[in-house]
């Protein structure tokens, strides 16, 4: 089988997340944890040291019975790009344990690189990391259950959502030995994605105007990535995070939560990058 | 008690049809097929029968001729079993029902009251189903129960949904610890203010306060079942009561 030497474009790996769509059942977050590996303990109500790489939380619009109306809210790693893919957490790790990959758009977690400093923890907007407070422990028998493709982390280390980045591996490795020079659209997809029962995360490549994200999103790539859909925004867009996690609502107070507005301020404003 | 048990698969480890038995505009059945190889030293219930039957012999073994489940189910579900193994899903294309008038006979009965004095318990206690708690015989899977939010449990405490002004007029505040209290019996709570929940209402997630198996499970919230009473629907005969009258006072 022959091989042309010849680049693909970039691949910009991201997800539309329909809020509307979003029951708050916690699948993807079940999916998640089964899937990566995450371990569990007795007791999980301590959220900060609760590790779930997509968290869903409850949003509500702050209204009294019976006017309110609640939103849930499933939070991966956003992946952000910032500008050049100056992602906040890559900037500040000294151990070169987080990067962003420039060929699918993916930040990565190299869990034998890191000694534990979290600043990267200090730095992310969005509390997507985590810290290993305690080597994981599973119950006797439930360790049957783990993935042999994702490495198991320990003790004084972050960790955070991949975009199951081992399935890209696994998805590449395929499509190299198919002779296909793209990954399929449905041969990557992450846990999440795929256990939703309400359809409301689509996940794909950004840069291809085939995948299904893509045309949900249509990144506009002269206006910092945003979307042109008028339904569509991201969390705390207006810092130039540049994420590539979109949130799809056709509610205006749901659209207003995912940035600190001042009163007088409207939706969907992006600033340009302050690089 | 049992003088015999015999552990089935589980339904991941087994083949199974699955009648949705409500809530679709035509019969569907789907089909559970094995993923793992099982685990334990468990026995498909359909295999236990037609073994049973086959020993029984006579009459009842000719009513079991199968050789095993498998064959049953392949030669009961007849012409669905191709489409169920390669979509999953049977759905019958053309549905007569029964009729086009709806009749509730149970609209013209009497209403039930709610168990308790409003006097003596001002509030109205609605035990509620989570998406996230799984409240029938078999409790949470470890995965699931850290699905669950910090204003549901947090440690060993359970939390009660009030509406702000009515935790205001009490004199509770996010995260107080109460007592609460129903004809039934009493838990020590905690309070979760929710803007959503009606003034006058409290409302308690089921599928809590579990005492069994092991500490992923147990000792997590507050088993509602245990505050609140069975009242008969007159019409049906089945359990009416969803809620109990109930009282909450600062711990």
């Amino acid at each position: 089988m022959k091989h042309e030497q010849q680049h693909n474009p970039p691949m910009k790996y991201g997800m539309a997340i329909d809020l509307d769509k979003c029951t708050g059942c916690g699948a993807c977050m079940v999916a998640c944890m089964s899937e990566n590996n995450v371990p569990f303990k007795t007791d999980e109500s301590n959220k900060l040291d609760s590790i779930t790489w997509i968290r869903v939380y409850k949003l509500t619009n702050g209204k009294s019975f019976p006017d309110t109306d609640i939103c849930y809210l499933p939070r991966p790693c956003q992946h952000c790009e910032g500008h050049g893919g100056h992602s906040p957490c890559v900037s500040v790790c000294p151990a070169t344990a987080t990067d962003y990959s420039h060929e699918t758009g993916i930040v990565s977690q190299i869990y034998t690189r890191c000694f534990g400093c979290r600043y990267c923890m200090a730095a992310c907007p969005y509390h997507a990391r985590y810290f290993n407070w305690w080597d994981p422990v599973w119950p006797d028998g439930m360790e049957k259950y783990l993935s042999p493709n994702v490495s198991p982390r320990m003790r004084g280390v972050v960790e955070k959502c991949s975009f199951c980045f081992h399935r890209y591996q696994q998805a590449k490795n395929k499509a190299y030995l198919n002779g296909e020079r793209r990954v399929p659209e449905a041969a990557y997809q992450t846990a999440c994605t795929q256990a939703c029962p309400a359809g409301a995360i689509v996940f794909g490549d950004l840069n291809n105007p085939e995948h299904k994200v893509h045309q949900i999103v249509q990144p506009d790539p002269h206006n910092g990535n945003r979307s042109k859909n008028p339904r569509a925004f991201r969390l705390l867009e207006r810092l130039g995070t540049n994420t590539k996690v979109y949130y799809l609502s056709s509610r205006e107070w749901v659209r207003r939560a995912g940035d600190n507005y001042l009163a007088h301020e409207t939706t969907g404003h992006v600033s340009k990058p302050h690089h | 008690m049992a003088d015999l048990l015999l552990p089935d698969h589980v339904y991941l480890e087994r083949f199974e049809d699955v009648p949705v038995t409500a809530g679709l505009a035509s019969q569907t059945i789907g089909l559970s097929k094995p993923v793992v190889s099982p685990q334990f030293n468990t026995r498909h219930l359909g295999e236990t029968l037609i073994c049973l039957a086959r020993a029984m012999g006579g009459s009842l073994a000719a009513s079991f001729p199968w050789a095993d489940y498998e064959t049953c189910l392949r030669e009961t579900l007849a012409e669905k079993w191709d489409v169920l193994m390669k979509d999953g899903v049977w759905t019958a294309e053309q549905m007569t029902t029964a009729g086009s008038s709806f009749r509730a006979p149970a609209l013209e009965a009497a209403t039930i009251g709610v168990e308790g004095e409003a006097s003596a318990f001002p509030l109205l206690l609605i035990p509620y189903d989570s998406l996230r708690i799984s409240s029938g015989y078999i409790g949470d899977a470890p995965f699931m129960i850290k699905t669950v939010a910090d204003t549901v449990i947090k440690g060993k405490d359970g939390f009660v949904d009030i509406n702000p002004q009515t935790a205001a007029e009490i004199g509770l505040g996010e995260g107080s610890l109460a007592l609460l209290t129903t004809p039934c019996g009493e838990a020590s709570v905690r309070v979760h203010l929710d803007e959503g929940i009606m003034p006058g209402v409290i409302a308690m997630a089921k599928g809590l306060g579990h005492t069994a198996y092991d500490g992923y499970l147990a000792d997590k919230g507050v088993n509602i079942n245990e505050l609140i009473g069975p009242v008969e629907d007159p019409s049906s005969g089945h359990d009416a009561a969803w809620g109990i009258r109930a009282k909450l006072a600062k711990a």
